[in-house]
């Protein structure tokens, strides 16, 4: 995988959309993967008693898909220096979401070549599941050579 | 539990620290199944000899890996609230609002996690649907070296008023 240089990047540029199916399986693969166990995320008779539809996918997915997002665009996970999101609306299964993002700034911090992205997810009907989203990568730059 | 008490509660948590380290190490399955399940095919984080030849040198996890799994609770399973018994914070009914996460260094299968959690606020704000509590949560990750994993900030919201959904 070409690792993003900082010299690639301008401030309005888009990063490549990532689009995510979620079904059922993927939330309960989820919640294995990561010990939670919460039946809201995948018994529909514990959704509806809790006044939901259907069950609703863990939060934290949407910070796992926005951090593909950033390091399917740059080429390394050690990129990604911080990212922030806000859960706007639920997400069931069945969606398909669409994770969008587009640099604001590119500034130097100390030895660091830094670039602020902000980020949002829409779903299919374009509502927008996350917002108030926002990261910073830590790309490389000048001259050439192995990463650390 | 009434909202008054709930609300007691949660506002009694602020200040608390909670210190829980995991008994064994990340493990190069753990993050192979946190990767298929979020459905990213990067080789870094299963395919140990491509890896291998990266500038990282091996395996990484997905960075927010580390902010979600709770290999490091202890048990036993609260099966009615689905979570580890690990802390006297109320989990039912409770709905995640948001992350702040920040990312010092990739964690790797051979590191074994320490979880600090601070409970550094609470507060009440009138949500869409009713009176809601909103309690903050600080979260600190490191490895058996002490060296700092990340960082998670995350606030969960409690519903106060009426019933159903929070």
């Amino acid at each position: 995988m070409t690792a993003l240089r900082f010299e690639d990047v301008r401030e309005g540029m888009e990063l490549p959309p990532l689009t995510k199916r979620v079904s059922l399986v993927r939330m309960m693969m989820y919640g294995a993967a990561t010990w939670d166990y919460v039946p809201l995320h995948y018994d529909a008779a514990y959704a509806q008693k809790r006044g939901f539809p259907a069950p609703v996918a863990d939060g934290q997915m949407m910070g796992a898909y926005l951090c593909q997002l950033l390091t399917d665009w740059s080429g390394d996970p050690g990129s990604v220096r911080a990212l922030s999101f806000r859960n706007q609306a639920p997400v069931f299964p069945g969606d398909t979401l669409v994770c969008k993002g587009k640099v604001t700034r590119r500034r130097a911090s100390g030895k660091d070549s830094l670039v602020d992205c902000d980020l949002w997810i829409e779903n299919q009907r374009g509502e927008q599941v996350v917002g108030h989203a926002s990261a910073t990568l830590s790309l490389p730059s000048g001259v050439r050579g192995p990463r650390t | 539990m009434t909202n008054d008490d709930l609300l007691a509660r949660l506002k009694a948590l602020v200040g608390k620290e909670f210190t829980f380290a995991a008994p064994e190490e990340v493990g190069r399955a753990s993050i192979r199944q946190f990767a298929l399940a979020i459905g990213d095919p990067n080789p870094l984080y299963m395919d140990h000899v491509l890896a291998g030849t990266s500038p990282h040198g091996g395996i990484v996890a997905p960075p927010t890996f580390i902010c979600e799994t709770n290999q490091y609770l202890p048990g036993p399973v609260d099966e009615e609230h689905g979570s580890l018994n690990a802390t006297d914070i109320p989990t039912g009914g409770v709905i995640r609002m948001g992350n702040d996460y920040q990312f010092f260094r990739l964690v790797r299968p051979s590191d074994v996690v320490t979880a600090q959690w601070t409970v550094a606020e609470c507060f009440e704000r009138e949500g869409r649907s009713g009176r809601m509590a909103l309690l903050v949560m600080d979260k600190t990750f490191r490895n058996q070296r002490g060296e700092l994993l990340a960082t998670n900030r995350e606030t969960y919201a409690y519903r106060l008023s009426g019933g159903g959904r929070p």
